[in-house]
């Protein structure tokens, strides 16, 4: 079996002194980077349970991942920006005993923890300095990494990923994007999304440097802008919503960015005016479309070209390198005729391990198809889709309750779980309403056991006490009562009407 | 109030008025790693104190160290107002 890190060490013995990651205007060698993440590797090996870790965008958080990788221990990477009761949730739920903070990096501290879960914050620092001598091969385990995405039962799902199934989207994205020794790839998502799989081990496998958008620097697109071109970036993977506010910086309209080469995006739908105006701006980069949720990494992937420029909506394009990707219709049989709308299902080499300590949902997740007299194990994606006469795979929405906001993906009915704690509260609904550039905006709509008993502001402040800032409604409402269907639920059309309409603010 | 109180009010109910919730803001409330502003809030607090002050921020101010707390933003629009007035050229506000 293949092993994420088995690349990247073969780089670093052959050109130690070539760049792997450049952060804040510094070069860390691969040569160095080895030698911290064997360092990192040595002292958390043989540790049962994951390594979570406090996932700054920083070279340490880097070292640490690749430590972890080495070591055959997963690692879990969380958003250091949660709210605590959020991160003791992921540490209780992920079962991890060390949650290490890269406190070398300036402004990074290590994060109380209340006890409630087994985890202790260890700061890298420390942890290199202990580092027992010796060999860093412990007995592998086979998952890479547990990433964490919003559940809509109200609790977030730990997806197990493997080393076989990054290993195998990394070749398959190797053969669509052709990264070389000479690039610089941009990280620009944050550490704890599963792009970072592509940023950081696509690239550092194929001998190219890294180069770190710190977590601030993101927020600015002029800062993005001026680093990207400075240090001559070319490539990028990043959200729609991330490209929009880069195209929007002045200093993009004014000088490009000469050296990109790649433009890649995933994680939403690209509204295609504003791609046209990028690809306009950045004639020389090719741009190409990834479509996929987490589970599987990727699906389909298009190349996008003048003709699709020219269409309302951009194709999401061919199954990703040997995956079978069906649609399916209500009784899981094949769709097969151009137009026909079906969820999309894949079976690929990439498709996770499960979720983390939940058969039932993983099992759920799945359904046997049989197409041309054979039989595949499919992953349901649980989004919609048409095929086209050239074969060309359509996004055509979802039919629950997941969005997604600036690239987060988000189930309404997790955001509804958490307002539901409060005990002031006595019924809640959270709707959406498209925004440009956010993609979603959540709405909350909430009765009160005792009206007139809080204020909406409250209810604001407890969510963003539980939940990530991208989860925190961006209104909320608290009606008198939520308006009924015939049968006596929450009428959801109608308060999605309500939604779109913004209240004035008084 | 000082002018330097002037600015900062007038920072904070900016601030109050794009962060969902109206949140309670105090002078050091972390902004950027709590979350708190996104890219887009950002630019909506900034077009806001351009609005309200006559103003406009160069570019160079477009950084996290300028909104990591409602002081340094103060500080930040101060130094603007400051530069304004010395080349004598304040527009009305709108």
């Amino acid at each position: 079996m293949e092993r994420l890190t088995d690349r990247i060490l073969a780089v670093a013995d052959a050109h130690p002194d070539a760049t792997a990651l450049i952060f804040r205007g510094e070069r860390t060698g691969y040569g160095a980077l080895a030698q911290r993440a064997r360092a990192l590797a040595a002292a958390v090996q043989g540790t049962a349970a994951p390594v979570a870790l406090h996932a700054t965008k920083t070279p340490g958080t880097v070292a640490a991942m690749l430590g972890c990788l080495l070591a055959g221990v997963p690692y879990v990477p969380i958003d250091p920006s949660v709210p605590a009761a959020r991160r003791e949730l992921l540490l209780r739920d992920s079962g991890a005993r060390l949650l290490l903070v890269d406190d070398g990096a300036p402004g990074v501290r290590p994060p109380a923890l209340d006890g409630s879960s087994a985890a202790v914050a260890v700061p890298l620092g420390r942890l290199e300095k202990e580092a027992p001598r010796g060999p860093a091969d412990g007995e592998p385990s086979g998952i890479a990494n547990i990433l964490y995405t919003s559940g809509s039962t109200g609790r977030p799902k730990g997806v197990l990923t493997t080393h076989t199934n990054a290993v195998t989207f990394l070749r398959w994205a190797q053969d669509l994007i052709g990264v070389r020794a000479d690039d610089v790839v941009a990280c620009y998502a944050p550490l704890h999304f599963d792009m970072h799989v592509f940023d950081l081990f696509g690239t550092l496998s194929r001998g190219a440097a890294v180069l770190l958008l710190d977590d601030r620097t993101i927020l600015f697109p002029e800062a993005v802008c001026r680093v990207l071109r400075e240090e001559g970036a070319t490539s990028m993977y990043a959200v729609p919503s991330a490209w929009i506010g880069l195209l929007r910086s002045a200093s993009l309209a004014e000088g490009g960015l000469p050296r990109l080469r790649t433009l890649m995006y995933s994680g939403e739908e690209f509204p295609v005016p504003p791609l046209r105006e990028l690809a306009a701006l950045l004639p020389q980069a090719g741009i190409v479309n990834i479509y996929g949720p987490v589970e599987t990494n990727a699906v389909t992937a298009l190349a996008v070209r003048p003709e699709h420029l020219r269409l309302d909506r951009i194709p999401i394009g061919l199954p990703f390198g040997d995956s079978k990707v069906f649609l399916i219709d209500p009784a899981g049989r094949v769709l097969t005729e151009p137009g026909a709308e079906g969820e999309i299902v894949v079976h690929t080499a990439t498709m996770c391990e499960g979720y983390l300590g939940d058969p039932v949902m993983t099992a759920a997740s799945r359904i046997t198809v049989e197409s041309g007299g054979e039989t595949y194990e499919t992953y349901r994606t649980g989004d919609f889709g048409t095929w086209d006469a050239d074969g060309l795979l359509h996004f055509r929405g979802r039919r629950d309750g997941r969005i997604k906001t600036r690239g987060f993906r988000v189930e309404t009915g997790e955001v509804e779980a958490g307002l539901g704690t409060h005990p002031a509260v006595e019924d809640v609904v959270v709707s959406t309403r498209p925004h440009p550039e956010r993609t979603h905006e959540l709405i909350a709509f909430v009765t009160l056991r005792t009206p007139g008993s809080l204020a909406s502001a409250e209810l604001v402040a407890w969510c963003r006490k539980l939940l990530p800032a991208y989860m925190v409604p961006r209104e909320l409402r608290i009606l008198d009562g939520l308006p009924r269907t015939g049968t006596g639920k929450a009428d959801r059309v109608a308060l999605k009407q309500l939604a779109a309409v913004p209240e004035e603010r008084c | 109030m000082s002018e330097q109180r002037i600015v900062l009010e007038s920072v904070l109910d900016s601030l109050r008025e794009v962060i969902p919730g109206r949140p309670e803001l105090a002078p050091d409330t972390e902004l950027l790693d709590s979350g708190l502003l996104d890219s887009l809030g950002i630019i909506s607090v900034v077009a806001m104190l351009e609005t309200s002050h006559g103003v406009e921020f160069p570019a160079e101010l477009h950084a996290p160290e300028t909104f990591t707390d409602p002081t340094a933003l103060a500080g930040a629009l101060t130094g603007v107002l400051a530069a304004v007035r010395a080349n004598g050229e304040e527009r009305t506000p709108s």
